[in-house]
């Protein structure tokens, strides 16, 4: 016998509890559990149905796919400077102010807000993530006051990405795809303006798998901040376009004038930063609302905003059931009219 | 529940519940049928009974929200769940040293058994003496140290265990575990029962 032994000998015997002994404990876990599944459960179903609450929404934001975010670049001879590296100031938890949209919408009379521990949003959201990553096809919209270009649409599914701008009275400017075709991924380039276009094809499996999201890291972002100051510990939900949603914003500082966020990816969808370069007077982003909503726990919408509280620019996400039409949107390559001129990709 | 070769069911281990809870939540309930009888037992012990069923309730709550972080090569997942119930354990500090107090206090005066035999009472009065030092020597110990000696000494885990557990190399956790066996030692050494701890320790 040792000294460790004698400490063994210290230790309180007794049996291990039974069912009974844990009843209460384990109907508070499985309490949560039971409330994950049903949060999972309705965004599977509602993304295999189609219904309401998978319908678009009318707001706006930006995002591209990896690879053609860089040819529309280069295509664009848009100047690319690297973003500045975004500092989370202290996670999360804005909870006062409503989107542009919700702004409008208000509140229904009688709804009152509810609270949700941050960890159990972003496991939902996570969740909620990973369904649609595999049952849908995301369409995103967004606005922006970045130069010639007012909106982009933009639908993705896995690496596959069809993207349009369009200018301020609704002209398209630039339409893009990539889709994966016998083992490559084939890029298409088509600028309006110059009535030009280029093609440009690689091997789809030097992509690999699409990357994990990043949505979630606004909310993890948070949560790795931990401790919290007392008002960060949980998410109001709110009110959007009358839809019920958790609402939840970052700080930053150091953005680099233009280029309001990194590259970033939603539901296993590449998203890059706006690909056009801003004007020089376009204020910084000082923070990213997400809104996500309380039923599927999926991003709705998306806002970058300066200081001053005016939106740089602002999205929407829309996740589209997997059907044969919807997939169609992500999977046309752009069409090239007729008298556009074939050119080749700079640096190619 | 997966199937063998041969068709009998198979027991799914740890890290397969945790990766299919992370699809299916349900399967969640699982990991907590199969573990919460030893980690209530283990928070019972440092903490008393009547918060220990808060606690353990607490603990897998945080192992479900942090199931899509965890490392499914650890098949195991019992040294995981011992972490996060030791770190609720060190939220609740005051009731653990209340614990062994009262433990403490129990022990010296707790009546020798059989008080008709001289021998016996001597021996009985000896180990009461021992035990109360010793818990008064565990009480005393750094938080940390206390972690890494009671997961050893009272719940049986390795010392890799023990890191995975607490998150910190093996090395700290020998070395940890060294400086609480000292202090434990140093401990008896001070008291009139040296005489007796050397008899014990010789008797290895």
């Amino acid at each position: 016998m040792n000294d460790l032994d004698l400490i063994t000998g210290l230790r309180p015997e007794m049996p291990l509890a039974g069912p009974d002994q844990l009843a209460h404990a384990r109907g508070r876990v499985m309490a949560a559990v039971a409330a994950e599944s049903r949060a999972a459960r309705t965004a599977r179903q509602i993304l295999s149905s189609g219904s309401p609450a998978a319908r678009p929404h009318p707001v706006s934001r930006p995002r591209r796919s990896l690879g053609a975010r860089r040819s529309f670049r280069l295509a664009t001879g848009a100047v690319v400077t690297a973003a500045a590296a975004a500092t989370v100031l202290a996670g999360v938890g804005t909870f006062t102010g409503a989107g542009p949209a919700a702004r409008q919408a208000g509140r229904p009379a009688g709804q009152h807000p509810v609270v949700i521990n941050a960890r159990t949003l972003a496991d939902r959201v996570s969740t909620a993530l990973s369904a649609a990553r595999r049952n849908a096809v995301l369409y995103t919209r967004t606005s922006c006051a970045c130069g010639i270009t007012a909106v982009t649409r933009e639908w993705d599914y896995g690496i596959s990405t069809r993207e349009q701008w369009l200018g301020s009275r609704g002209a398209l400017n630039f339409d893009g795809s990539a889709e994966v075709s016998h083992g490559l991924r084939v890029r298409r380039f088509v600028d309006y303006t110059t009535r030009t276009w280029q093609k440009e094809s690689s091997p789809a499996a030097t992509y690999g798998a699409p990357p994990a999201f990043d949505s979630p890291r606004a909310i993890r972002a948070l949560i790795a901040s931990y401790p919290w100051p007392p008002q960060f510990g949980s998410m109001i939900t709110t009110t959007l376009n009358g839809r019920k949603v958790v609402k939840i914003t970052r700080r930053f500082v150091n953005w680099s004038p233009g280029y309001p966020l990194p590259l970033r990816t939603i539901g296993g969808f590449e998203i890059g930063e706006f690909p056009v370069s801003m004007p020089a007077a376009t204020p910084k982003a000082t923070s990213q609302t997400v809104w996500y909503d309380a039923a599927t726990y999926l991003p709705v919408q998306e806002a970058q905003t300066a200081s001053s509280g005016q939106n740089i620019v602002v999205s929407t996400y829309t996740w589209l059931p997997l059907t044969p039409a919807n997939l169609a949107k992500v999977r046309t390559p752009a069409p090239v009219p007729a008298g556009f001129t074939q050119t080749q990709l700079p640096g190619h | 529940m997966r199937v063998s070769a041969a068709g009998l069911p198979v027991r799914a281990d740890d890290a397969a519940i945790i990766e299919a809870s992370c699809a299916e939540p349900d399967a969640f309930a699982g990991l907590f049928d199969r573990h919460a009888p030893l980690i209530l037992r283990y928070i019972a012990r440092r903490v008393g009974s009547s918060s220990a069923d808060d606690l353990v309730a607490e603990t897998f709550l945080a192992a479900f929200r942090r199931r899509q972080k965890y490392d499914t090569a650890h098949r195991d997942a019992r040294p995981w769940l011992y972490g996060i119930a030791t770190h609720l354990i060190s939220q609740h500090r005051r009731e653990e040293s209340r614990q062994l107090r009262i433990r403490l206090a129990a022990g010296s005066a707790s009546e020798p058994a059989d008080p008709g035999h001289g021998d016996r009472v001597a021996a009985d009065v000896t180990a009461n003496a021992v035990r109360g030092v010793l818990t008064a020597a565990l009480a005393g110990l750094p938080d940390a140290e206390r972690d890494v000696l009671v997961l050893i000494a009272w719940e049986q885990l390795s010392y890799d265990e023990v890191a995975r557990a607490l998150g910190i190399p093996v090395g700290t956790v020998r070395s940890r575990l060294s400086r609480a066996r000292s202090r434990v030692r140093e401990a008896l050494a001070g008291t009139d029962l040296s005489a007796t701890f050397k008899e014990i320790l010789s008797n290895e």
